[in-house]
C-alpha cells in the first residue's frame, strides 16, 4: 500500500474516519458556529464534542477564534485535498491488485476446485 | 461526506465466487498477489484464516521487508469478507477492507471498499501496543521455514 510520510495526512484521515466528526464538518461547511451551538444536536456530552473538535483542529480541518467568551469554529477544506488524493491512490492500488488477482486466477483456471 | 472517506474498486472475474473468495484466505494464493510487488511473490506468509484470526505478510522491496498485518473480522465464504490492514512502515492507522463477491453468469464480481476505521481513536493505542508485541515475537509466530524466506 502506498506510503504515508505526512503526519498531517494521518491526522486528516483519522479525523474523517468518525461519523460524529464528519457531521460536525458538514455543519461547519454551512457556516461558522459557536462550540455550544455545534454540540446541541449531538446526543453526547459537550466534553465529548470538545474532544472531537480538538481532533478536527489537530487535522487543521477546523479553525477556532475567540470573540469575548465565545469560541467560534470555522471549516477549513484545504486538508481534504490531500485526503482525497490518498483515497484515490487507494482506489488505484486496489484496482491494480484485483487485476493481478484476475491474472493469477486465470492462470490457475485449470486448477479450479468445486465450491458451493 | 462518508463517500469521500471510502476507496472503492470492482472487478469481474471468470473464476467462481468460491475461488475468488479463497484468494483472500488461502496462503498459497495470497502470497502470489496480495500486497505483492515482486514477481517472486511474498517473502513470508502467515495466515490464520478464521474470524478474528490474524495474518502477517512480508513483501521484500529492494532488500527491505515491508510488513502487512491485520485480522479477519468477517469470513462468510463465498460472499463476504472483512479484514483490517495495518502497514506499520507506511501509516499509523488501520484500514478496514470489505470484500463482497457476487456470482455472475461467467464467474463472479468482486466489489471492494477500503476506509480508515472509525474506531481509530479508541483502539489506536491498544492496537499499536498489540502489533508491537506481535511484531516483537514475529520469530516465534512464523514457522522457521517461512522466516528463512520460503513462501508458504
Amino acid at each position: 500500500m502506498r506510503a504515508i510520510e505526512n503526519p498531517q495526512l494521518d491526522h486528516t484521515l483519522i479525523a474523517l474516519a468518525d461519523p460524529t466528526r464528519r457531521a460536525i464538518l458538514r455543519r461547519l461547511a454551512e457556516g461558522e458556529a459557536r462550540v455550544t451551538d455545534l454540540a446541541a444536536p449531538f446526543a453526547i456530552s459537550l466534553n465529548s464534542v470538545s474532544k472531537h473538535i480538538k481532533l478536527l483542529e489537530r487535522a487543521e480541518l477546523v479553525e477556532r477564534r475567540r470573540e469575548g467568551r465565545e469560541h467560534i469554529l470555522r471549516f477549513r477544506p484545504e486538508p481534504l485535498t490531500a485526503a482525497q488524493a490518498w483515497i484515490e491512490s487507494q482506489q488505484t492500488y486496489w484496482t491494480g491488485r484485483l487485476r493481478a488477482l484476475d491474472a493469477l486466477l486465470t492462470a490457475e483456471g485449470g486448477k479450479e476446485r468445486e465450491d458451493e | 461526506m462518508n463517500e469521500t472517506t471510502q476507496a472503492r474498486a470492482s472487478h469481474r472475474f471468470r473464476a467462481s465466487a468460491g475461488r475468488g473468495f479463497d484468494a483472500w484466505i488461502d496462503p498459497n494464493l495470497i502470497g502470489r498477489w496480495l500486497f505483492v510487488t515482486s514477481p517472486a511473490g511474498l517473502a513470508q506468509v502467515h495466515v490464520d484464516a478464521r474470524e478474528n484470526g490474524q495474518y502477517i505478510l512480508v513483501d521484500r522491496r529492494d532488500g527491505k521487508d515491508v510488513i502487512h498485518c491485520g485480522a479477519y473480522l468477517v469470513i462468510e465464504r463465498p460472499r463476504r469478507l472483512v479484514l483490517t490492514v495495518f502497514v506499520p512502515e507506511h501509516s499509523r492507522f488501520t484500514v478496514r477492507v470489505e470484500v463482497t463477491i457476487t456470482p455472475a453468469e461467467d464467474g463472479c464480481v468482486v466489489d471492494l471498499v477500503s476506509e480508515v476505521g472509525n474506531d481509530q481513536l479508541e483502539l489506536r493505542d491498544q492496537l499499536a501496543e498489540g502489533w508491537r508485541d506481535m511484531l516483537a515475537h514475529l520469530d516465534t509466530v512464523i514457522p522457521a521455514a517461512a522466516v528463512q524466506g520460503d513462501p508458504q
